[in-house]
């Protein structure tokens, strides 16, 4: 089987901010299939996430991530290291897409990318903040993915 | 003196339940179930569209949206006098079908197995308390192998739905008239496909793993049974050439079988948190206003009744009342009949499957009159779902609903006590510090408090296991 490098952006486009992820995705989507990437606009659907996923797959997971830093700044996780921190759910309504990706795929490889939202609240448009830096963004986020992906050949 | 065990939470699907029982000498002689959840969604639904009451409703709930838009659907049907076509019937049956059968699939390997297999330290989806783990290795390996599978198996069934729904949960496929869509041939040839998948599951999994189970739980066949009142609404009843596929609305009080009367549905608040001019009344009657600090209340889930009994909904009744499963009433026979069931259920698909025509269009355009009113009774994956609806000045003025975890968790009425309630009752505990008896009966009725509140403490889950002497 050819393993494939998936970038998946998740988010609800609602929520404002907490969509970030998705603009990227959607914005880097022909660059990243461009480079033999594939892109998953998850959104909030664990289920179409889980399904778009395969065993050797190299996993990107885009998402919101608040830390308290400044609008916009992009974080860099692994994934091992961020399932690690999620406390075990006791409630099937508490699991996240992780937990879910974690059930069916234990030895998945991968990296969450995280982008510092300004609002997350009702609504379908991003924040000011995040709208002006959007390109600087996409920027961050392509040069970080493009770090991965080499990375990741060379492994 | 009785000692009091207070357990909470109970489910493992979501929400804010509680129960507490009075055990004394090692056997409860006293149980509350409690639901900590005000819905509120009769109160938001006034002054609308009345055909928003469709999608407005699913959102009741998450695992169960479907039901909510059949029920829903129904009584706008019954206000305006329309009659449905079979096929718009059959489509939308096929829909509410494939909720059934992810409802079961996951009820049974995500929220019922966890109690008795041993899951892998590492893999699991879930922390699990409250167990009580007998299989032998082999035995138990075979399950855990199930539970890994079962989660794809209740995807596909939500792909099946999605197929003609839309989308899953909250389809918009589902409207008055039966369906919004066409079946094409492909879409036909695409459910058969990941039906004929999923049966496979149940028959050569999901069967022999519930079976596997109740060998090594011989006593679960003697705790949990309560009343032994039965209540359906019908369930892929009455078509008109296919007749009845599976149960006809009917109910057994005292183990009489008699057929079932709408008009015999009452609802009380007695111990409830809700407040009216009556404590007892009739669907259509009034919603009664919530009230928390009402004296000698326990639960926001108030106490349905069929002529004044108690009544267990689900599949334990729908096997019984058909006839398909009649080896007796307790907590195991509750987890069989639900496994019985998913397998019922796939036979119903596959025959109305076949009987849908390609490319009928079922739609027409509708009229909301002046004022009406009408009900929606349906028999859902967790038993007796009911909308009540009243129409003035073409918008709803009255929404009514009472669902299947009120008929099975409800508050007691004055000198009755609720179904799940009666179930806990007379149950032997072997260690009161360790009450899994209790958690597996009141499970074994599918809880679903939906959408209820969650209370964290930080990072830590306020989980009570308290025991009072």
């Amino acid at each position: 089987m050819k393993k494939r490098f998936v970038v998946m952006g998740i988010g609800n486009p609602i929520m404002r901010d907490d969509g970030i992820a998705l603009s990227v995705a959607r914005h880097l989507k022909p660059k990243m299939e461009n480079r033999d990437m594939e892109v998953v606009i998850g959104e909030t659907d664990v289920s179409y996430c889980v399904d778009s996923l395969k065993e050797q797959d190299f996993l990107v997971v885009m998402d919101a991530m608040y830390t308290g830093e400044e609008p916009g700044r992009v974080h860099r996780i692994p994934l091992r290291e961020a399932a690690a921190c999620r406390r075990r759910p006791f409630f099937a309504h508490d699991a996240s897409v992780l937990d879910a990706i974690a059930a069916e795929f234990p030895d998945i490889r991968g990296v969450i990318i995280g982008i510092e939202p300004a609002v997350v609240g009702i609504g379908f448009e991003l924040s000011n903040s995040l709208k002006i830096k959007f390109e600087r963004i996409c920027g961050d986020v392509e040069r970080m993915i493009n770090e991965i992906a080499e990375e990741e050949k060379d492994a | 003196m009785p000692e009091r065990i207070s357990i909470n939470p109970l489910t493992r699907i979501s929400g804010f339940m509680e129960i507490e029982a009075d055990v004394h000498g090692g056997v409860v002689t006293d149980a509350r179930t409690e639901g900590l959840l005000f819905r509120g969604f009769e109160l938001m639904l006034k002054d609308r569209s009345p055909f928003d009451a469709v999608y407005f409703t699913e959102r009741i709930c998450g695992i169960c949206s479907t039901a909510h838009a059949v029920a829903s659907s129904l009584a706008l049907e019954d206000a305006l006098g329309i009659e449905v076509s079979e096929q718009g019937r059959y489509l939308r049956d096929v829909i509410h079908g494939c909720e059934f059968l992810q409802n079961h699939i996951r009820h049974f390997y995500q929220l019922t197995v966890p109690g008795y297999v041993r899951l892998p330290e590492k893999l699991a989806l879930f922390r699990t308390d409250n167990t009580d783990f007998r299989l032998p290795e082999k035995e138990n390996g075979a399950i855990v192998k199930s539970y890994f599978e079962s989660l794809r198996m209740s995807r596909a069934a939500h792909e099946m739905l999605a197929v003609l729904g839309g989308k899953a949960p909250h389809n918009h496929g589902i409207f008055v008239g039966g369906a919004t869509t066409q079946a094409n041939a492909s879409d036909i040839i695409k459910i058969k496909s990941l039906l004929g998948e999923i049966r496979d599951f149940i028959e050569t999994r999901m069967i022999p793993d519930v079976c596997a189970i109740a060998r090594y739980y011989g006593e679960y066949y003697k705790i949990g049974g309560g009343y032994g009142n039965f209540l359906s609404y019908g369930c892929f009843w009455g078509y008109k050439e296919l007749g009845t596929l599976y149960v006809d609305p009917l109910t057994a009080i005292g183990g009489k079988t008699a057929p079932f009367d709408p008009a015999d549905i009452t609802e009380n608040i007695d111990y409830s948190w809700y407040e009216d001019r009556v404590d007892t009344y009739a669907p259509f009657e009034t919603i009664a206003r919530p009230d928390r600090q009402k004296s000698g209340g326990y639960s926001f889930i108030k106490a349905p009744r069929y002529r004044g009994f108690a009544c267990e909904v689900g599949p334990l009744a729908r096997q019984w009342l058909s006839g398909e499963y009649r080896n007796g009433v307790s907590l195991m026979d509750r987890t069989i009949a639900r496994v019985l069931e998913a397998k019922k259920i796939a036979e119903v698909l596959r025959i109305l499957l076949d009987n849908l025509i390609p490319g009928t269009d079922v739609q027409k355009a509708y009229e909301i009159p002046q004022s009406a009113q009408g009900a929606g009774l349906v028999d859902t994956s967790r038993g007796a779902l009911g909308h009540w609806m009243k129409i003035e000045e073409q918008k709803i003025s009255f929404y009514q609903i009472i669902t299947p975890s009120a008929w099975n968790l409800s508050s007691q009425t004055k000198g009755l006590k609720g179904t799940a309630e009666m179930a806990m009752i007379e149950t032997p505990v072997r260690d009161v510090g360790n009450p899994v008896e209790l958690g597996f009966i009141v499970r074994s009725f599918d809880p679903c408090v939906s959408c209820a509140t969650h209370v964290y403490c930080g990072e830590k889950l306020i989980k009570t296991l308290k025991v009072v002497p």
